[in-house]
């Protein structure tokens, strides 16, 4: 049903794309305005043309997993619409082989005054499954999402979570020959996230076609095997996805002026080899002690480390009042049983603030692979406007014998937002007078 | 004109392709409909039985019509037009109120007009059972050329269909064309013999002379007219409606449904970015 020659091997194809959105100052949906601006001569259409997409070609193998990356209100939610046939490309040639299924937003058609059951069937079908697949699929579907005692319930009484657990659980339950996800995946505590990235690996294992479309670099570099950058202005990048992904965040985090100039010529030029590979995410780093401060037998060597928000967006400033995530990478050299891994907050005047295990929350590292990630949240309602520095070390089970430590090599910034005291910790008090 | 009606049949296998949500779909507008309700499914044949009572009492003891048997005349006449006024009405307005579905999921666009249509469809045929119980309290004896009523219904069908594609698609671009269509409709009942017999027309026309050629022309390119009074002539006066009105029918159809089908699929590319 798609016109346009594929190669035999890629499944998904864009041929010079061009994709631009005409931005209105002053449009009317009336057929009396637009007549009476006709006839009287007034408000002529100021039209602006918003490029989402500018000449862009890629293909998708069969069995790929790519990722799209790139700031808001880039062509990324575009692209998947224009593969589904939900949008038309302004010129260019896109193929598409194969049934698709479309994830870009989750629980779509769903009708808060039926039953959950009936709302599994009815959007099931919406997802192109067949009555009979869904009938195949339904307990699984009610197992995944953990609703089985709600199914007879109208959908208007569930929680917003339920809501989006059982929509998930239909929606990867579909079986198609491609799966588009924008951004679904941030739904559900962090037991049914794992299950759901579960459930993609599974879809790769199986050789299903996957673009993901995300801000959340930690799954992106986790499951994609490539990755497609899209710039503001619509010119795109193709490459390895630790490329891009260091790219992207040097082009979005870095304060160096110079350098962002030179990326977007390389962009604009297509040169995406003379990228040097060594986008790697070092901003977090801190130069005044990466080089040094570091012990450990290196059995298991700590990669890399950035911070984050709770969504994945990597950065290192933060509110008084926000959630802190780091995302840890690192490496097997030698066989390793079990890890501790430990943290440091350093305060700029050099005092340690605090130093935590992950065993104090019960937690031991285990099935160590040879590249692993490990991320935690640390909930922020202590820390006051300073720049803190940060340790993180990995030891052995018995806390004693350190794998790699790495001192201070790493930074973040507290900033004031609503809260203006001196010292660097919030107390809460209770005053009787 | 070949070439739209190859997109037309193009169209009609992506539907069939999509069969299921086009079931899941009428099924889902069906069910929403009673569902909060105490009576529930009742009220489509209550409301039938209403309409019947209340104008028995209006047109037989307060406007006494020469019309034997009026009421059923009139229910013959209005079940379908009630029909006919709901499905283009919902369909025109289904597109824009379904915007979340178009912007995030593809499937035929037209499903959703459709399901609006063919749900209307569905209660319209259970209510035909309360003029079937009205005729047999009038003693109307029903003819075998009853059979030919299915082909009438289908024909009224398809004229909803082809009016809502034009009207479902237009409507995303130009939002007060639903109201227009109100407005329309309100007129469109009065021009037609619903709530009046033709028999009256046909009696004002030979008042007219030589001029009542073109009142009676008006009407007659009413396809509702032509609807109305084959449903009236086989259910009601077991005779067989003028073939001339049946050939216009199929024909007007035809010209709707792929003009109309050329229009949409002509509006919809721009679906998704003009909701």
């Amino acid at each position: 049903m798609r016109k346009g020659v594929a190669d035999i091997m890629s499944v998904i194809e864009f041929k010079h794309v061009t994709k631009y959105f005409n931005i209105y100052q002053n449009k009317s949906n009336s057929i009396k305005e637009q007549f009476l601006n006709k006839v009287l001569n007034r408000n002529k259409l100021e039209v602006e043309q918003m490029f989402v997409l500018n000449d862009a070609s890629f293909k998708i193998e069969k069995g790929q997993t790519v990722g799209i990356i790139g700031e808001n209100g880039t062509g990324k939610s575009t692209s998947l619409k224009l593969i589904s046939n939900i949008l038309k490309a302004n010129s260019g040639e896109i193929s598409v082989q194969g049934k698709i299924s479309s994830l870009l937003e989750v629980g779509v058609g769903f009708q808060p005054d039926l039953s959950g059951r009936e709302n599994i069937y009815l959007y099931g079908s919406i997802l192109g499954l067949s009555k009979a697949e869904i009938e195949n699929q339904y307990d699984e579907i009610v197992e995944f999402s953990e609703l089985e005692r709600f199914m007879d319930t109208p959908v208007k009484n569930y929680s917003s979570g339920m809501y989006m657990r059982l929509a998930f659980a239909v929606a990867i339950n579909v079986d198609p020959d491609i799966l588009l996800f924008d951004e679904v995946l941030s739904v559900g505590d962090s037991n049914f996230q794992k299950k759901c990235i579960n459930k993609i690996l599974d879809f790769k294992r199986r050789g299903k076609t996957i673009v993901y479309v995300s801000h959340d670099m930690s799954t992106v570099s986790r499951i994609c095997d490539k990755v497609i950058f899209i710039k503001r202005g619509g010119h795109i990048l193709e490459g390895p996805t630790e490329r891009m992904i260091g790219l992207y965040m040097k082009l979005t985090y870095s304060a160096d002026d110079a350098e962002k100039e030179k990326l977007n010529t390389y962009i604009e030029n297509n040169k995406s080899d003379e990228i040097s590979p060594d986008f790697n995410i070092k901003m977090h780093e801190a130069k005044e002690y990466i080089n040094g401060n570091r012990e450990g037998n290196k059995d298991l060597e700590i990669t890399e480390l950035y911070f984050s928000d709770k969504e994945g967006r990597p950065r290192n400033l933060y509110g008084t009042e926000e959630d802190i995530k780091v995302n840890i990478k690192f490496k097997k050299n030698k066989e390793v049983k079990h890890a501790v891994l430990i943290f440091k907050i350093y305060t700029e005047e050099g005092w340690l603030i605090v130093y935590h295990t992950c065993q104090q929350d019960g937690i031991l590292i285990t099935d160590i692979k040879d590249t692993n990630s490990v991320s935690l949240i640390i909930k922020n309602d202590l820390f006051l406007k300073s720049k803190y520095y940060f340790t993180v070390g990995l030891y052995d089970e018995t806390c004693e014998n350190p794998y790699d430590v790495r001192e201070k090599h790493y930074w973040f910034y507290v900033h004031e937002s609503n809260i203006e005291e001196f010292g660097k910790i919030k107390v809460k008090c209770d005053w009787q007078l | 004109m070949i070439k739209d009606i190859k997109n037309l049949i193009d169209s009609i296998h992506e539907i069939y392709m999509s069969k299921e949500l086009l079931i899941n779909l009428t099924t889902k507008e069906l069910k929403l409909k009673y569902r909060n309700s105490v009576l529930g499914f009742f009220w489509s044949l209550l409301n039938p039985i209403m309409m019947m009572l209340v104008y028995t009492f209006a047109f037989t003891f307060i406007m006494p019509q020469k019309q034997a048997h009026f009421t059923v005349f009139l229910l013959a006449a209005l079940l379908p037009w009630n029909f006919f006024s709901a499905a283009v009405q919902g369909s025109t307005t289904s597109i824009v109120s379904n915007a979340n579905l178009i912007k995030k999921v593809y499937f035929p666009r037209e499903i959703i007009p459709l399901s609006i249509i063919f749900s209307n469809f569905v209660s319209f045929i259970i209510t035909l059972s309360i003029l079937f119980i009205a005729m047999a309290i009038s003693h109307i004896t029903i003819g075998w050329v009853v059979i030919v009523y299915p082909l009438i219904l289908i024909l009224l069908l398809f004229l909803a269909i082809g009016l809502s594609y034009f009207l479902s698609a237009l409507n995303v671009l130009y939002r007060d064309i639903s109201h227009f269509v109100e407005i329309v409709f309100m007129l469109w009942m009065y021009l037609t013999p619903v709530i009046y017999t033709y028999d009256l027309v046909s009696q004002r026309i030979a008042a007219l002379g030589h001029k009542g050629v073109y009142l009676n022309m008006a009407f007659l390119m009413n396809p509702m007219t032509l609807v109305v009074e084959s449903g009236r002539d086989l259910l009601l006066k077991n005779k067989l409606p003028p073939i001339g009105y049946i050939i216009a029918l199929i024909v007007i159809d035809i010209i709707l449904v792929v003009l109309g089908n050329k229009v949409f699929r002509k509006i919809e590319e721009k679906f998704a970015e003009e909701i």
